[in-house]
């Protein structure tokens, strides 16, 4: 089966219009594959984005680009159990997730 | 996950905000998605399950609102699509949800449907900020 999901780049071009991205620390809860994550990472100062999902998060690991190893960390969590230091982030960006 | 339970995760990871730090929520919200062949369309899915969920979770960030721990500043409604080859795959695909449904006779209508079509999705982004 072929299927494109949004190859017009509404939900990302959305969601740019809405926050500044450029130099945040960004925690992203139910990020999947990084489909969103690819869009705003270049742009952030760093990434921290996790999904509950093993499969999800073995594919965003597996398609990071180089460039943006250093910044972008991928964790298998559940938005109940994740540890995130207080005030460590800039921006936490929820999509479809809880 | 419960409402109230929405509520308290929802706390638990602000607190890894900053003092005015930004929250932004997308998802999904109605009316239904709808099926649309040749720009034409054609029925609507069952999206009940899904909303649900899906929308007392987003319900957890209006109750943090009025508790007064983030503020609302903009929002904005905008479609996306899911885009088919064929009928058939349309079909397939929505037949693999867990939490969406297509009448019966929308499904016997779209399979034989032998080129493109895809499916829109009523989509909400949200921005607040959190209160120091």
């Amino acid at each position: 089966m072929t299927r494109a999901l949004d190859p017009e780049g509404a939900h990302l071009a959305a969601v740019l219009r809405e926050a500044d991205f450029r130099g945040r620390r960004v925690l992203e809860v139910g990020c999947g594959e990084g489909r969103l994550t690819w869009g705003f990472a270049p742009l952030a100062a760093s990434v921290l984005a996790f999904d509950p999902s093993e499969e999800a998060i073995a594919q965003a690991r597996a398609e990071c680009a180089d460039e943006l190893r250093a910044k972008v960390r991928f964790e298998v969590a559940r938005a109940e159990e994740i540890e995130v230091p207080p005030q460590s982030v800039d921006l936490v960006f929820f999509s479809w997730s809880l | 996950m419960e409402p109230e339970g929405v509520v308290d995760v929802l706390r638990r990871l602000l607190r890894s905000l900053v003092p005015a730090g930004l929250v932004v929520d997308l998802l999904s919200v109605p009316p239904p998605e709808q099926v649309e062949i040749a720009g034409e369309v054609v029925g609507e899915l069952d999206n009940d399950a899904f909303f649900a969920h899906a929308l007392p979770a987003a319900a957890g960030l209006d109750a943090l609102a009025d508790d007064g721990l983030l503020v609302p500043e903009h929002e904005e409604r905008f479609p996306i699509y899911v885009h088919y080859p064929t009928g058939a795959d349309l079909v397939g695909d929505v037949t693999q949800r867990e939490d969406t449904r297509m009448p019966p006779s929308l499904a016997r209508r779209v399979r034989r449907h032998p080129g493109p079509c895809r499916i829109r999705d009523s989509c909400l982004v949200r921005r607040f900020r959190a209160l120091p």
